[in-house]
């Protein structure tokens, strides 16, 4: 089984345990899963807003391993052969000065 | 106009007199202390030493005479040159030598404008590379320290007066802060190995980005030549046989002038790596979780961090800029959330050259003022994680309006990383001021 957890900035949102063939697909992909699972409405409406900014943040995490996606990216490219879980975090648009 | 022989004296005086004082106050400094006792003495004396190799005395009279921090290493001594010998770099190995029969096993003989040299095998470039580095460590630190600036002393950071008294803060800071801090990061998966302690990031070479070199190249009778298989007629084009294959040379330049070229792009490399986020911020942590922090300063001042892992921004261009590992904060300085969480709060706790960083180590982060009413209506806990968090990507993946003007990435002096690098260190990659069109055809 894979671990899989989706936040929101510093907000956790769901985490749910899921098949390893579970993790093929893309990032997309399994974000709209996860966000199935997730019982909070508002997280969902936040998340759903963030992705529709074109830079909105997408981090994926597994243990100490952390890369940047686009929801179009096949997730298990982005996770080291080793990685037992996964967290998604998704967060709004920054801006710097 | 040329100067006299007395004002070219005063010059050349009042030049030692700076460069002692400088002297002076960086062997007064924290990183100085941890150095080697032979690297503190005065100049003269240390130049005077027997012990020391010509390298060691070279860089101790440069640093008499110039106020520009000195590289403390080179690839000359990496490639034997110094000692007089041929340096021969195929496929990432190397092989030094010098005129004579070939000998021992993987040797490799050289026919260079017909004479024939041996090279014996060294070994992996990049692996001998870095225990080069950690042979020179104590000399890159102080040159870090030199090159960067010295690490801040939080309580030396500018900062507004508490208005509460100090016993309040640090009540909040142990009955709600921490707390939340263990709420937070116990979400995160597997929280034990989420950060490493950013003091031991310091003596990490194996860590550290090591420049992309050419993958054949050789020092030859003081010249240095990128190489390249060849087959053809080399026409009126250099060639150097490598054990019976023919390689044309594709350029060559003195072999100084390539010395110069690597040692400054090892010295970019190794810039911010080696200071990372070491210093007196990373002694005064009373608590850590995950990748946050809470520290207090002797002088009882209080900061909240996060830390963000080294990382890599990919430039409009497509180049990749080498970020080092990042401790944000934020002063806890007061109980209400609008008086401690403003825009001018969040800042790099040590030296950063960064294109959102300014002056204090503050990051600029242009916010609405809707956004810091919102946080200003949260316990003060949540609102100082939340605007950490903002913090910490905007640092790593602030997008600029359209009203703000273009900071130049380049002007950071940040390392370049190639592709390859980055991939195989697994760093994450952000996107710098890419157009929204630009990423849209991502998605």
């Amino acid at each position: 089984m894979f671990q899989a957890a989706l936040r929101y900035g510093i907000q956790q949102a769901t985490t749910v345990e899921v098949l390893e063939e579970g993790t093929t697909g893309t990032v997309g992909e399994h974000i709209e899963r996860l966000l199935k699972g997730t019982e909070d409405p508002h997280i969902v409406g936040q998340i759903r807003r963030a992705l529709g900014d074109p830079n909105c943040v997408i981090e994926v995490r597994s243990g100490e391993d952390v890369q940047t996606a686009t929801p179009d990216m096949p997730l298990r490219e982005l996770l080291p052969q080793s990685a037992q879980q996964v967290e998604i975090t998704v967060s709004q648009a920054h801006a710097g000065g | 106009m040329n100067a006299g022989p007395t004002v070219r004296r005063i010059h050349r005086e009042r030049d030692a007199a700076i460069a002692a004082a400088h002297y002076q106050r960086l062997m007064r400094g924290p990183m100085a202390r941890a150095l080697d006792a032979n690297r503190r003495r005065p100049v003269a004396a240390t130049a005077a030493h027997h012990g020391q190799t010509a390298r060691e005395q070279a860089v101790a009279a440069r640093r008499a005479t110039r106020l520009e921090p000195c590289f403390p290493i080179t690839v000359a001594d990496l490639f034997g040159l110094t000692a007089g010998q041929d340096a021969l770099v195929t496929e990432g190995s190397l092989h030094t030598g010098a005129n004579g029969p070939a000998v021992g096993e993987g040797a490799r003989v050289l026919c260079w404008r017909g004479s024939k040299r041996s090279m014996v095998p060294q070994g992996r470039l990049d692996t001998l590379l870095r225990a080069h580095l950690q042979s020179h460590l104590p000399s890159l630190l102080q040159w870090s320290a030199e090159e960067v600036g010295q690490p801040c002393d939080l309580d030396q950071l500018s900062g507004f007066k508490p208005a509460v008294a100090a016993s309040a803060i640090d009540t909040f800071v142990h009955e709600r802060l921490i707390p939340c801090l263990e709420q937070v990061a116990g979400c995160v998966l597997n929280e034990q190995v989420a950060q490493a302690d950013p003091e031991d990031d310091t003596g990490d070479v194996p860590g550290m980005p090591l420049p992309t070199w050419e993958s054949r190249f050789a020092f030859l009778s003081d010249r240095w030549l990128s190489l390249v298989p060849f087959a053809g007629s080399p026409g009126n084009r250099d060639t150097l046989v490598i054990d019976g294959q023919m390689m044309l040379v594709l350029d060559a330049l003195p072999a100084n002038m390539a010395v110069s070229r690597y040692d400054n792009q090892l010295r970019l490399a190794l810039r911010e790596s080696i200071s990372g986020v070491s210093g007196p911020s990373a002694r005064t942590a009373i608590y850590r979780i995950g990748g946050y922090a809470v520290h207090r300063t002797p002088r009882g001042r209080y900061f909240v961090s996060q830390y963000q892992p080294p990382y890599v921004i990919e430039a409009l261009d497509g180049r990749l800029f080498y970020f080092g590992g990042a401790e944000v904060g934020i002063e806890v300085n007061g109980l209400k959330a609008s008086a401690v969480v403003h825009s001018q709060s969040a800042r790099v706790l040590h030296p950063y050259p960064h294109m959102f960083v300014y002056g204090g180590g503050f990051i600029c982060m242009p916010r609405p003022q809707e956004y810091f009413a919102e946080l200003s209506k949260r316990p003060l806990e949540e609102a100082l994680l939340l605007h950490l968090e903002g913090a910490r990507l905007t640092l790593c993946a602030g997008y600029l309006p359209q009203s703000a003007g273009v900071h130049p990435i380049e002007g950071t002096g940040r390392p370049v990383l190639h592709k390859a690098e980055v991939k195989r260190r697994r760093l994450p990659v952000y996107r710098y001021n890419k157009g929204r069109d630009h990423v849209a055809s991502h998605a």
